[in-house]
């Protein structure tokens, strides 16, 4: 390896999703966890995206998850107000050791994209019978 | 303006009881909420993001709801005025829940906009998906732009 190589940016990862034109914003979107007794439910509320955009990764310990909502005015439409702008959601989790990463569940329902972590067997609370 | 004698203590003292009451109220309105405090600063709720786009022979408005059920919406068209109101709903008492973080926003919210030409409020159809409503509302007969062929003799 030449000090070239050393120089060089590590190569971007491949993905689904690349902000498409400099008015696209990245938005770091809100989340509810909630833990129960056999899984954590993570919440992330990103309303517009198509299910199919969705990526959602797991990096032995990360969680990642990208969308991109896509251009909604295309043609002639003239523009009254504007709030609802282009954006990549972008946001990471870090993966505790207590996590199944065998059964990661995603769903996306009404702009709402919800996550199950299921917990290794381990850690989850037991009953133990008195004999 | 009368002479006074500057007492640099007592300048000091009120100034520290001004910081202090100031880092009072400051810790109040971030602890509380703001709901309580003097009115100067208090949570307007959440207002959902807008789009209104005009076509040329409808509206389109899109609404940013994410996670909120459809039954929960209101849209109502008073003249001009279109108003959209209705509340996101928490599934379960957040009490009863081990929540480990909690950022996404429920409560009601309203919104209000003058659209700048009648609409047939008869025709105005809404639709929900992907968390985003979409409301069309056509325009009247007399607002749609129309091109009329003029014969020349």
């Amino acid at each position: 390896m030449t000090r070239k190589d050393l120089m060089k940016r590590p190569e971007k990862k491949e993905s689904v999703v690349q902000p498409r034109s400099y008015y696209e914003r990245r938005i770091v979107p809100p989340v509810d966890i909630i833990e129960s007794d056999n899984h954590y439910t993570v919440q992330v509320d990103m309303p517009g995206v198509n299910k199919e955009s969705i990526d959602l990764k797991v990096d032995s310990d990360t969680l990642r998850v990208r969308a991109y909502t896509g251009d909604y005015h295309k043609g002639d439409a003239k523009l009254h107000r504007r709030e609802i702008i282009p954006s990549v959601y972008e946001r990471e989790f870090q993966l505790g050791k207590e996590i199944d990463r065998s059964k990661i569940n995603g769903e996306y329902d009404n702009g709402v994209l919800t996550i199950t972590l299921q917990k290794n067997e381990s850690v989850k609370p037991r009953e133990i019978h008195i004999k | 303006m009368a002479l006074t004698r500057w007492n640099p203590t007592s300048d000091l003292s009120t100034g520290l009881f001004d910081m202090q009451r100031d880092m009072n109220r400051m810790f109040d309105t971030f602890f509380r909420g703001g709901m309580q405090d003097e009115g100067n600063y208090y949570r307007t709720g959440w207002t959902p993001a807008i789009d209104i786009a005009e076509y040329e022979r409808e509206y389109r408005v899109r609404v940013e709801l994410p996670g909120v059920s459809k039954d929960d919406v209101r849209i109502t068209m008073q003249g001009n005025i279109l108003t959209i109101r209705g509340e996101k709903k928490q599934h379960e008492d957040p009490k009863d829940l081990n929540l480990h973080r909690s950022e996404r926003w429920f409560g009601t919210f309203q919104r209000s906009f003058t659209l700048p030409t009648t609409v047939q409020s008869d025709k105005i159809e809404a639709s929900y998906e992907n968390g985003i409503l979409t409301i069309t509302c056509p325009k009247a007969e007399e607002a749609i732009p129309k091109s009329i062929d003029v014969k020349v003799k």
